[in-house]
């Protein structure tokens, strides 16, 4: 599903090249549900940006479902990221002038989807996560873990193959996290859904198929 | 798609309630000045009382005599000999009309002092313009011809005179001169320069003929043709008849005089060097375009400012929309489309206030009978600045925002 070769990030300021990631090689099976580890600033957000096609990587190769990412044309990358990839933030990032049904919707606008059928996915996510009694609210009027459902359900709308989630319990309480992460877990499951997952907690971890650890840019073996 | 743009927009106007107050206030307060400057513009290059047929006549207003070296110049109005000698000749016009300026008098009617302009006229003058009689008619050529002391009044004269009573037949006495009301037409705004009077006589009864040798004076001459193509015609054979044909008075050899339609006359009064033959109309437009523009500027950079502030604020959603998909065209489309309906919202409050600002303009008497109706072609106008206005705010604004970092906007923070 995803392979990493040899890939690099620096960031360059004015007096100072700063390495973010080095010499990554990394294969991830189709299906597979991985999470990464390490320590703030280690890079692990930077890699999953790499993998999310959020950021470019300055050397290395990549490819995606069997396809290399050559080019990193906005309206290219904007179209993979949108058919295959859904995003699950830490700190939920709706929308909040949207309604909990508008903010899940919100992949399908960019694709070419009728109202109505957008409207009927979108219910059908949020029945997933088990909120089908909330689509109205707006998510200033929801918990932290309702919110965070609401970005599942978003992150799902589309049916991606490969779901990114950063922390995604790293601003909820362990009961509501662990909510979130059977919600994930049973997207795994049931659709055979590839994920990848960057957390701190070793207990969320230790569910996942696999444990990456990054440190200082580089992937501990 | 754009219903979720607009509902976005919508809820963002209503959550920054400061912000959208600003930028409204901004936009309203310059598209109401715009347009109440384009309907006045309007109203005086597309009059809709008797000059509404502007389009097939000129008028020459202006003299400007000088001696054979420049050193002395004379800006003057033309007298009757002037135009008699160098515009009724002419042959391209199918009519003209000879007619002097406003002249103000003061009359007592039942004890109250009452003033009213008064201007005299040819017969031509009635085939001219387009007056609407409300009784009689006007003076013929032969009434005219023979210097019978007829009037005709504008409808708020004749009510003032007599009432409800039809004016027609009755007779009013002006200089100490009575004349004969033949007709009453309905009153002319005072911006239709030329129409403009509460009073019309006959120039034939000035009680002296001294003004037939005058080239100094207080007349004006309309040239008119069927057919607008003419009227460049006109011009040129007016400007070398000037050229060829004057003859010096004194110590002035030469002459300069034109004939303008409403946009020219404008152009030269404020461009025109008066010793020229030059048309300053394109100068005009160029500048109309350089200062609407440059007063748009004004508030629209203020609009990009407001707008960029936004960024931070929208950072989170510009990169979950790019995570999710959106392509930063898309984006700048969205932004662009919240833009311009902010500013059809203002655009809108700014025809209400115009027309508030017009009527009142118009019930305050400030301008006589001056009327400033609805006007498609000025509401198109208004709407298509409206939408210059937003393109020169938002398009900027919209390709930084949506050029966004997407990893930086998800942090929160700008590139």
């Amino acid at each position: 599903m995803l392979h990493l070769k040899n890939i690099c990030k620096t960031y360059q300021t004015d007096t100072i090249e700063t390495s973010a990631l080095s010499d990554i090689n990394l294969s991830i099976k189709k299906g597979e549900f991985i999470s990464v580890m390490g320590q703030s600033g280690c890079g692990k957000s930077t890699l999953l940006n790499i993998i999310g096609l959020l950021d470019q990587p300055s050397s290395g190769d990549f490819s995606f479902a069997g396809q290399p990412i050559t080019s990193y044309k906005d309206k290219d990358i904007a179209k993979l990221r949108n058919e295959k990839i859904g995003f699950i933030f830490q700190s939920f990032h709706l929308i909040p002038d949207l309604r909990v049904v508008d903010n899940v919707e919100l992949p399908l606008l960019y694709r070419n989807v009728s109202a109505k059928k957008r409207k009927q996915m979108a219910l059908e996510a949020l029945e997933k996560v088990g909120l089908s009694a909330r689509t109205q609210h707006y998510p200033n009027q929801l918990s932290g873990g309702q919110q965070q459902r609401v970005a599942v359900a978003r992150a799902i709308v589309g049916k991606p193959k490969l779901l990114l989630a950063d922390e995604p319990t790293g601003n909820l309480d362990s009961h509501m996290g662990n909510e979130i992460m059977e919600i994930i877990e049973s997207l795994h499951k049931d659709h055979n859904t590839t994920i990848v997952m960057v957390t701190h907690d070793e207990a969320m971890a230790k569910r996942t198929e696999r444990i990456i650890r990054v440190f200082d840019g580089q992937l501990v073996h | 798609m754009l219903k979720n743009y607009l509902l976005t927009a919508w809820k963002v106007f209503l959550r920054r309630k400061l912000f959208t107050f600003i930028n409204l206030f901004g936009i309203c307060l310059t598209l109401t000045i715009i347009v109440v400057a384009t309907r006045v513009a309007d109203n005086h290059l597309h009059p809709k009382g008797p000059e509404k047929n502007n389009s097939h006549y000129l008028v020459v207003s202006h003299l400007v005599m000088t001696n054979k070296s420049h050193t002395r110049t004379q800006s003057i109005y033309p007298g009757f000999k002037f135009i008699n000698d160098y515009v009724s000749p002419l042959k391209v016009p199918e009519i003209i009309s000879i007619y002097t300026k406003l002249n103000k008098i003061s009359t007592y009617i039942q004890g109250k002092k009452i003033e009213y302009t008064i201007r005299r006229t040819d017969a031509n003058y009635w085939r001219i313009l387009d007056f609407e009689y409300v009784d009689g008619e006007a003076y013929s050529q032969e009434q005219f011809n023979l210097g019978k002391a007829v009037a005709v009044l504008n409808q708020t004269t004749a009510e003032q005179y007599f009432g409800q009573e039809s004016a027609v037949g009755k007779t009013i006495i002006i200089q100490k001169k009575k004349y004969e009301i033949v007709g009453v037409v309905q009153n002319v705004p005072r911006t239709e320069i030329d129409a403009f009077s509460d009073i019309w006589l006959p120039f034939t009864t000035l009680p002296s003929t001294s003004y037939r040798q005058q080239v100094s004076g207080v007349f004006s001459a309309m040239l008119h043709h069927s057919n607008p193509k003419q009227l460049e015609n006109i011009q040129q054979e007016f400007t070398s008849r000037l050229q060829q044909d004057f003859v010096a008075i004194d110590e002035y050899t030469q002459a300069f005089s034109h004939a303008d339609n409403p946009l020219q006359a404008m152009a030269r009064d404020i461009f025109g060097d008066s010793k020229s033959f030059e048309n300053y109309t394109s100068t005009l437009i160029i500048a109309i375009c350089i200062i609407s523009f440059l007063f748009m500027l004004l508030p629209s950079i203020n609009m990009v400012n407001l707008n960029i502030s936004r960024i931070l604020e929208r950072a989170s959603e510009i990169g979950v929309r790019k995570a999710y998909g959106a392509t930063t065209l898309q984006l700048v489309w969205q932004f662009i489309v919240e833009n311009v309906l902010l500013t059809l919202i203002g655009g809108v409050l700014a025809l209400l206030f115009s027309s508030f600002i017009l009527a009142s303009i118009e019930m305050s008497g400030l301008i006589p009978y001056v009327e400033f109706p609805f006007n498609l072609n000025v509401f198109v106008i208004s709407l298509l600045m409206t939408l210059v206005f937003s393109l020169v705010s938002g398009v900027y604004p919209a390709f930084k925002m949506a050029k966004l970092d997407p990893v930086l906007a998800l942090k929160g923070g700008l590139k």
